[in-house]
This record gives structure tokens, C-alpha cells and sequence, in this order.
């Protein structure tokens, strides 16, 4: 199954500090300095870190005056339920077409 | 949080004959092609095969022809002609198994079939790490989401 993408929103997440990360940045925009205030690892592993929610199309990036500034990505876990939506769509109008042969047999 | 996948069909079949085509039978009508979990790895063929245990414990899986066994689902609850519910994770392990229900209902002209697709939590962490930690773990990351995408206009 095409699993590509909702898998790498999923595995971004399956780290607990990947979620406190998303969590604060919920509440507001921050840079890296600022995340790392508030975590208990370095500022490379913050950054690390939003490479990787970068990545899974979870965590978009602005430029502001020399500070980069981290913000969620608005659409960023649409693509794990687009992609369920999809599958259960396909799978029952399959079903359907199959019962409409056989009841017509 | 990410919201359950809820789908409905009506198909002209009476309720004994649509369950058993929908479980013993979903050979017959799965989309293989486009899904089955080896269908997109380079120089496999999709699988023919997908066998459907009609048991509570029983499995759903797909077979291919080296001799290849890929479970997608684990029967949980199993009641025949109403309904059944399956520990889904075609592609993973059990532990980041979602939860499938379907339900089938008799109506006017043939039977309703319920399809909820939930427990998306439990994907990306073990599942007794979320029963430990349900409430401050993968919820408010969720609602983050949720509470963001419903600003965006459609």
C-alpha cells in the first residue's frame, strides 16, 4: 500500500520530544533559540528535530530578519486521512460493483 | 486528534450474502492492484491471493506467489452477518494496528455495510505506551492539527 507519506508524518511523530515540539509550536511561531529554551536537549538536536518535521511536511519555515522562524504547517497530518479516505473509497466502491454483478446473476 | 474514517455503502445483496463477500470472499473484490502492500514494490507482482479468517483470531492475508505471507489485519471481534472488527496494519507491525469496524445492516433492497476506520493514535508507538499515556500523548498533538486545519477554507 502506498504508505510513503502518512508513514513519514507518523514516524515524525513517534518521537516524544518531535511531539512536545509540534505541541509548542502550536501555541506560537518560535526559533530555534526559543525551542530550545524550553527542551532539555542542544540546539542542534532541536534542529534536528525540525528537519525532520520539516521533512514529513509538518513544520514550514519563514525567514525573519535573521531569525528563522518554525511555524506547524497547516494541512501537515492531511495526508495519512487523504490517504485512508482514498483507500476505504476505492476498496467499497470495489465491493459494490462486485455485489451489483452478483445480485444480477 | 485525527478524526475516524467513516464510510457507507448499500449494495443489493441480503446481509448473509453481502458479509460473506466482504470477508470470506474479499479476494474476490479488494483492489489489489493498487492496493495490497506488495503492489507498489519494484518487480513484484501483486499478490493474487488474499485469504480472510472467518474467526474471532483469525487474520487477514495476503499471499504472494514465492511463498510470502503478509498479515494484514487480526479478526478481533467476530460476529457473522453483523459484524466484525479487525486490528488493521497491512505493511507494519501489531503493535501500530488501527482499528476497523464494519457493520452490516439489512435494509430496503439489500444491506447497509458500516465501515469506521479509527485509533490512529496507535500508529508510530506502541500500544501500551499509548494506553499509559493516551491523554498527553498523541491527542493534543492531534488537536494542534485539528484545531489548525479547520481555519484553513476548503
Amino acid at each position: 500500500m502506498t504508505y510513503a507519506s502518512p508513514d513519514r508524518v507518523f514516524s515524525a511523530l513517534a518521537d516524544p520530544t518531535r511531539r512536545a515540539i509540534v505541541e509548542t509550536l502550536g501555541k506560537s511561531p518560535s526559533s530555534v533559540g526559543q525551542l530550545a529554551k524550553g527542551f532539555p536537549v542542544s540546539r542542534p538536536a532541536i534542529s534536528q528535530h525540525l528537519r525532520v518535521l520539516g521533512d514529513a511536511g509538518l513544520v514550514t519555515v519563514r525567514a525573519e530578519g535573521t531569525r528563522r522562524i518554525y511555524t506547524l504547517a497547516p494541512m501537515g497530518a492531511e495526508p495519512l486521512r487523504d490517504w485512508l479516505d482514498r483507500l476505504w473509497d476505492d476498496a467499497l466502491t470495489a465491493f459494490q460493483k462486485k455485489a451489483e454483478e452478483e445480485a444480477s446473476k | 486528534m485525527i478524526d475516524p474514517v467513516k464510510k457507507t455503502v448499500t449494495v443489493p445483496l441480503p446481509k448473509d450474502k453481502a458479509f460473506e463477500l466482504f470477508t470470506k470472499r474479499m479476494v474476490d473484490w479488494w483492489p489489489m492492484q493498487t492496493h495490497s502492500v506488495y503492489s507498489n514494490i519494484e518487480g513484484m507482482a501483486p499478490s493474487p491471493n488474499l485469504v480472510f479468517e472467518q474467526t474471532a483470531g483469525g487474520k487477514v492475508i495476503e499471499k504472494l506467489a514465492n511463498g510470502t505471507d503478509a498479515v494484514w489485519a487480526d479478526i478481533t471481534e467476530w460476529q457473522p452477518n453483523e459484524m466484525f472488527e479487525m486490528a488493521w496494519y497491512p505493511g507494519q507491525s501489531p503493535e501500530e494496528a488501527t482499528r476497523v469496524l464494519v457493520t452490516f445492516t439489512a435494509v430496503d433492497g439489500g444491506t447497509r455495510v458500516d465501515l469506521l476506520h479509527d485509533g490512529f493514535e496507535a500508529r508510530g508507538e506502541g500500544a501500551s505506551a499509548i494506553r499509559d499515556n493516551y491523554h498527553n500523548g498523541w491527542d493534543p498533538v492531534m488537536a494542534c492539527y485539528a484545531g489548525r486545519t479547520s481555519t484553513v477554507p476548503a
